[in-house]
């Protein structure tokens, strides 16, 4: 007799779990039946343009928001607003700098780990751990009122890190940094993975979630479009090609151009851009020049590249990922 | 619960401390203010108004002797002080370079006309200091008592004089006592109270910042944090309104002591105070607190909050004394400052802190009535 494994089985085995998320703040329906899970030591991207529903379906998930419909469950703990239950579970790193600037980063850190309820003599030996990741040790005694940008970043997520979190969310942490401490974001982040954290990332730029996210959701419209790993999501639109054309002129004349032109599935605007999704971009870009050529359009230049996460965006919703 | 309670609060009252504005407006400014005022109004840090006033006596005959001697009798009585002058003196040059408040001239022949049945005295001459109006009506006040005694005597020597009689009456002593009473005691002296109002009003100021860094901390975004840590949401909300209490109840007293070592202010017994400033300082943490709830922003809330301090004030008889009667009346019993102000007007005069017991059941009455609300109010600010 073979061993059976009930659904609940399987459910325990993720560290968090969301099913059936509903948000609406008034007409707009913010996050629309969302379900995702996590497994310990997974890294799950959350990708979708900006007011997507990725930074809701996340507070939701960190117990800030209560929802409409759906359960939390992180660390086999019902995540609800007006319970601490699971709470110690989660490590939250908010997109906005959340950090006290007339604190030192010391008195930062200890106020955090207090809250958390670290004993003192873990709470020390961890705090300084944190600042040694972060590279904040030498620092550590200034008023972070006399941090750089990028230094007060690393902060913020130190403090997500601090009480060592089972499952970490950062909610597009790299947004307006400079492209050092970027990398220093990105490259911490793929630390703490090695090291076994699960991480919730969420973001809009597609090269973050293709280099750190074991599985990736992408959002668009409060819901949940499609789900998996990089390559599965870029296999799923085939071996089409993304192009993208940067011009000046009207962009919604060009794309209007573009739109009955053979061999091109998609055609989304970015600011003074189009983006077209095609079966052989070579193949297509003579015709392509040829009909934006006819207008007072001025073609600035061409990019062709193999299927990407943004052309699977494009491919599923009809827009740019930066729109 | 307390755990997380303690914990917010240390980190308020750290961050309080550090950027200055508890000692800046909780302290210096009421401090300073109630100094200026004091100079502006005069006197009123000494306890007590206090009236130097002078005599020059010209005519030396025995009616004017009299009168000086009267005068000089009232020295150090009721904080007058009364100095003869020489005969020749210039009266203008003594209010001037003696710094006197007033001086009153006995002329020349003053005596003989007051006796003589016409009643054609020259009249008294009264110099008063223009700088120190307040003490020159109070020595006005007290020569026309001495002027009024006079004209008595010469209406009655003239009165005998038409009946036949011979018998001259002398100058009746003056009834005038400089002594000043009020109905139910003395209550506080004006630098006391002026001082007092200054502290009630500003602890508006004080426990405004407390309830503020709620907003504060949600555009900040570290409610966020906070509503992700595993506290419960009610610590914060309490938190805040704690460190408003203490950092309230501690400006306050810390001006109530200053007053007493600075400018001799006497409150009475000083569980009363206690009593009071708890009361007091209650009542306006709940009232800020209900601004904080309904204000959009922090930069809204501590605009709304200064308005409504400062109105307080003018309606509960911080900047000057209010009257109990009347709509005025009534709406400076819904002020905390009235209470307050009272409270410690009664308390001066009293053996007992047991006098208190109202105002400060008024004020907890106010403190529950706009406390309920604003707790619920902040508790919907609770969002990331």
């Amino acid at each position: 007799m073979g061993t059976v494994l009930s659904v609940s089985t399987l459910i325990d085995a993720h560290l968090a779990q969301a099913s059936g998320l509903h948000k609406r703040f008034g007409d707009i329906h913010a996050v629309n039946d969302v379900s995702l899970h996590i497994d310990p030591g997974e890294t799950y991207g959350l990708l979708g343009p900006n007011g997507a529903g990725k930074t809701t379906t996340i507070s939701i998930l960190a117990g800030l928001l209560e929802a409409d419909g759906g359960t939390v469950e992180v660390a086999g703990a019902q995540i609800r607003p007006g319970s601490t239950r699971g709470r110690e579970a989660i490590g939250l790193v908010p997109q906005d700098l959340a950090i006290y600037p007339d604190l030192t980063a010391d008195e930062n850190l200890k106020f955090f780990a207090s809250l958390y309820g670290m004993p003192k003599n873990d709470a020390k030996t961890r705090i300084d751990e944190v600042l040694d990741v972060i590279g904040l040790s030498d620092r550590r005694k200034d008023r972070v009122s006399t941090y750089s940008g990028g230094m007060k970043r690393r902060l913020n997520i130190g403090i997500g890190l601090l009480h060592s979190p089972r499952l970490l969310i950062l909610d597009e942490p790299t947004v307006g940094v400079d492209p050092q401490s970027r990398n220093a974001i990105l490259e911490s982040v793929e630390t703490l993975s090695e090291e076994g954290m699960a991480v919730l990332y969420t973001t809009h730029y597609m090269e973050e979630a293709e280099r750190l996210c074991d599985r990736i959701g992408i959002i668009d419209s409060g819901t949940v479009i499609a789900e998996g790993t990089a390559a599965e999501l870029t296999s799923s639109i085939g071996e089409q090609e993304r192009m993208r054309i940067e011009i000046s002129g009207s962009v919604d004349e060009a794309a209007h151009r573009m739109e009955s032109a053979e061999g091109i599935s998609d055609v989304a605007v970015e600011d003074r851009a189009i983006v077209l999704l095609t079966d052989d971009g070579s193949r297509r870009l003579p015709d392509v020049i040829r009909r934006l050529s006819d207008t007072d359009i001025q073609i600035g230049s061409i990019d062709i590249s193999r299927p990407d996460l943004e052309a699977v965006f494009l491919h599923l919703t009809g827009k740019a990922l930066r729109e | 619960m307390i755990g997380a309670i303690s914990t917010l609060v240390g980190k308020d009252l750290k961050e309080r401390l550090r950027d200055k504005s508890f000692f800046l407006l909780g302290i210096l400014t009421p401090l300073m203010l109630a100094f200026i005022m004091d100079l502006v109004f005069g006197d009123l840090g000494e306890g007590e108004l206090e009236v130097r006033l002078g005599v020059v006596d010209a005519d030396s005959s025995e009616i004017a002797g009299h009168l000086r001697e009267g005068l000089a009798a009232l020295d150090g009585e009721g904080g007058v002080e009364v100095d003869v002058l020489d005969p020749g003196t210039d009266p203008d040059d003594a209010v001037l370079d003696d710094d006197l408040d007033a001086v009153m001239v006995i002329p020349d022949g003053f005596g003989s006309g007051v006796a003589s049945p016409t009643g054609d005295a020259p009249g008294l001459e009264i110099v008063e200091n223009p700088e120190r109006p307040v003490q020159a009506g109070v020595a006005e006040s007290i020569l026309d008592g001495f002027v009024a005694d006079l004209e008595r005597t010469r209406l009655i020597n003239a009165a005998g004089a038409e009946l036949g009689l011979s018998e001259r009456v002398e100058l009746s002593d003056s009834g005038v006592a400089p002594e000043r009473e009020t109905p139910g005691g003395e209550g506080l002296d004006m630098g006391a109270r002026m001082m007092a109002g200054m502290a009630v009003m500003f602890v508006f100021f004080t426990v405004q910042f407390g309830v503020t860094t709620l907003l504060n901390e949600k555009e900040n975004g570290t409610l966020t944090r906070l509503l992700a840590a595993p506290i419960p949401r009610d610590s914060i909300v309490a938190a805040k309104g704690v460190v408003s209490y203490v950092l309230g109840v501690l400006a306050t007293m810390i001006l109530m002591v200053a007053a007493t070592l600075l400018i001799g202010a006497s409150w009475g017994s000083w569980l009363g105070v206690t009593l009071l400033v708890l009361g007091a300082v209650l009542t306006a943490v709940a009232l800020m607190a209900v601004v904080a709830g309904v204000a959009k922003t922090a930069e809204g809330a501590g605009a709304a909050q200064a308005i409504i301090a400062v109105g307080l004030a003018m309606l509960g008889g911080s900047w000057f004394e209010v009257s109990g009667e009347g709509l005025v009346g009534s709406l400076a019993r819904l002020t905390p400052h009235y209470w307050f102000l009272g409270g410690l007007e009664d308390l001066a005069d009293a053996d007992s802190w047991t006098v208190v017991g109202t105002p400060v059941a008024v004020m907890a009455l106010i403190s529950v009535v706009a406390g309920v609300p604003a707790a619920v109010l902040l508790r919907r600010r609770l969002t990331p």
